[in-house]
């Protein structure tokens, strides 16, 4: 208020004082017939829209602002609200405004770098959102087949492991699934960390972080991590933490999908995380419970596979025509002369399983919904091997047409390497009692798991990615021991970055590692080999 | 303000039938009477709510009380509505008979709202703009809340037009506080 110059408050006093008397407002009310447990039932708002926000004026929450709620249920005599915040203000009879204004957040490009609520409120005390904003719905369908394009286009996790065993493509949906204290969110993580490099690029990645029931502390951790590592310039944190209104950790996701559609619908890419989805599925179980829907499995409502597939659904690789992409169904009226074709929003929803039950109703529900899953495993991360990937049960079902060609050529016999190195992982106890093949092939196992080994936060380029794994699968690891193979990288790594710059920066554009440069890194780990096994 | 279906239910069958006999003036009345006498006693709310009074007794009192004052239909059904132990429903009835009524006669509730007390001109001014622009016969509520400042707000069914003074003043500090 301080900031406001007197001669515009009298200005905006005039303008106001000027229609005071022949402008009247129209608008619709109901009344409260009763609340509790964050549920208002109201009597009237006869015309209300399924999915509208509504406000009660006269309930006013601890920072003086009315009450907003969502209206959820339409019945024959009242209607189901559920309400944002403090339902203890909420007194019977109060009367409840409409706002004809279905949920909706403002986004723009000024989002970047800020944490918001899921209604587009900002968190972080930054002020209000810079630039120029669009209302977007909450709620919007998915583009139609004709407005795609199959995923095509690789979106580097910097992760060795995902990159070159489970790709993933931009308009991908890939699920990241294990138990608690598996290093889910370190995978998310360090994917929005490793989209720094694409930002100097002609196709930035935006990333955008939806945390759902989460505790405060955690989501600041995230957002100091991704501030130490640069990431926040291109994210967008929204967050729903555990303290708040069952409404908002339900929305929340929703929130996340129309800010990555924004930059999807004006031709640039987005990543959207959803962490996790399982809490949205709680939060949206209570809601139901409360509005007395029929519970059905696991006590989940009837419609809780529609809820993820719609909003999984809205992650696509849009198709690279100006003139089909303006075309394309349910774009909100402000963002229209914006539409660009050519973008992607990626998702990457995460669940959390009890003691790795992924047979329970909402993993299978999204795995079934996903284009391929991540699954992150108890005992591999026990054991050490961080990110604790199963890489048998782990799957992209779009992503290998989206991969770098080498890295395509070196995946296959990795794959091949790490599958029988987990058959043959039991006998390694025989040791030497076993044939040299058996032998030989635990040898490499062993070392390809050290090699796919990384810690958190450190995301390797596609580049740096491909010339270790090309040493791999040469066989040359197989020379050191298994404890060496984190010292080799760092050293090869260095070495390679500053010897060959050119050639490194050619493999980053063209995805082709040369016979010649393949050849003069195998030269490199040779002699860092023979420096190691020398000292 | 629930309104059960039953009640609903009894409401459009004694409105059909009072249509049927072409008795439908008498029948609002009545029925006007029974809700403003359920109202204003508190003793006669409590014996319809009550589960203790057997229902003969209840038909019985229902009866005693009515007798002189509503038509033989209304009577009637008043004793059906006892005889199948669904007193409690009555106020409702009324409510949900009321509201059909003025729904099928096209009569619309108006609550207008003012500062000050209106002048009659002016209010027949008013009633005759809301009976060309809803086409239907206004029945107005007149409630006076010095709270509104100034002006008035008009509320037919879920819709209010305000031209309060107060609305105006939140609607300012809105502008300002944005």
């Amino acid at each position: 208020m301080s900031q406001v110059r007197p001669d515009e408050v009298s200005a905006i006093l005039r303008k106001q004082l000027s229609g005071f008397n022949n402008e009247s407002d129209v608008y619709d009310v109901g009344t409260v017939l009763e609340v509790g447990d964050g549920i208002a039932r109201v009597y009237g708002l006869s015309q209300v829209q399924a999915g509208e926000l509504v406000t009660i004026p006269d309930a006013k929450n601890e920072q003086g602002e009315a009450v907003t709620g969502m209206v959820l249920n339409l019945e024959e005599d009242n209607v189901g609200i559920v309400l944002f915040g403090s339902s203890s203000a909420v007194e019977e009879g109060q009367t409840v405004k409409r706002t004809k204004d279905i949920a909706s957040i403002s986004v723009g490009d000024g989002l970047l770098g800020r944490v918001i609520d899921p209604l587009g409120n900002p968190q972080d005390g930054k002020g209000a959102i810079a630039g120029k904003t669009i209302r977007v719905p909450l709620e919007r369908k998915a583009p139609g087949v004709i407005y795609r394009e199959p995923v095509a286009q690789p979106l580097q996790t910097g992760i060795k492991a995902i990159d070159a065993l489970i790709p993933i493509g931009r308009g991908q949906r890939e699920l990241i699934i294990g138990d608690r204290q598996t290093g889910k969110t370190s995978v998310a993580i360090d994917t929005i960390i490793n989209q720094k490099e694409t930002q100097d690029t002609d196709n930035p990645v935006f990333c955008i972080y939806v945390a759902v029931g989460q505790k405060a502390s955690t989501v600041a951790g995230i957002k100091q991590a991704l501030e130490e590592n640069g990431a926040m310039d291109y994210s967008v944190i929204i967050n729903a933490p555990a303290s708040s209104a069952a409404p908002m950790q339900y929305i929340a996701p929703f929130a996340g999908a129309a800010v990555g559609e924004f930059f999807r619908d004006t031709g640039r890419h987005a990543l959207v995380i959803y962490d996790d989805l399982s809490k949205q599925a709680v939060a949206y179980r209570e809601l139901s419970l409360l509005l007395k829907r029929p519970p059905g499995r696991e006590a989940y409502p009837g419609d809780v596979f529609y809820l993820h597939s719609r909003l999984l659904e809205r992650a696509a690789k849009i198709i690279n025509d100006d003139q089909v992409a303006k075309s394309m169904n349910n774009i909100p009226e402000e963002l229209k002369p914006m539409v660009k074709g050519g973008g992607s929003l990626t998702s990457l929803p995460v669940i959390e399983t009890q003691a790795g039950d992924v047979s329970a109703y909402i993993p299978t529900n999204v795995i079934s919904i996903t284009d391929g899953q991540i699954f992150l495993d108890t005992d591999l991360f026990n054991s050490g091997i961080r990110p604790a990937i199963d890489v048998g049960i782990s799957v992209s079902r779009v992503g290998g047409s989206a991969q770098v060609k080498s890295m395509k050529k070196l995946s296959g016999t990795l794959k091949l390497d790490l599958a029988q190195y987990r058959e043959l992982e039991a006998f390694a106890k025989f040791g030497s009692d076993l044939d040299p093949a058996t032998q030989a092939q635990l040898r490499r196992g062993e070392r390809t798991a050290e090699l796919l080994k990384q810690n958190v936060y450190e995301p390797l380029p596609v580049e740096q990615q491909i010339v270790l794994l090309k040493v791999n699968d040469e066989g040359l690891l197989d020379k050191i021991a298994v404890e060496h193979i984190q010292q080799f990288q760092s050293e090869f790594i260095e070495v390679v970055t500053s010897k060959y710059e050119k050639e490194m920066d050619n493999l980053a554009n063209s995805g082709v590692l040369s016979d010649e440069f393949g050849g003069q890194i195998i030269e490199v780990a040779n002699q860092i080999i023979g420096q190691i096994n020398a000292a | 303000m629930t309104s059960s279906k039953a009640a609903k239910r009894y409401a459009s069958a004694l409105l059909d039938l009072a249509q049927e006999q072409n008795n439908l003036e008498a029948i609002v009345s009545d029925i006007v009477c029974i809700k403003e006498t359920i109202d204003g006693s508190r003793d006669l709310q409590l014996l319809l709510k009550s589960p203790i009074i057997k229902p003969a007794e209840k038909t019985s009192a229902l009866e005693a009380i009515f007798v002189k004052h509503v038509g033989p239909l209304t009577l009637q059904f008043i004793l059906l509505v006892s005889n199948k132990e669904r007193t409690i429903l009555l106020p409702e009835i009324a409510r949900s008979f009321i509201k059909l009524y003025q729904k099928a006669s096209g009569i619309i509730e108006v609550t207008l709202t003012s500062a000050f007390p209106l002048e009659d001109d002016k209010i027949a001014q008013i009633k005759k703009a809301l009976e060309t622009s809803t086409k239907k016969t206004v029945e107005f509520n007149i409630v006076e809340n010095s709270a509104l400042k100034g002006g008035i707000t008009i509320q037919m069914e879920d819709t209010v037009i305000d031209g309060s003074v107060l609305h105006k003043l939140e609607q300012l500090e809105q502008t300002l506080l944005s």
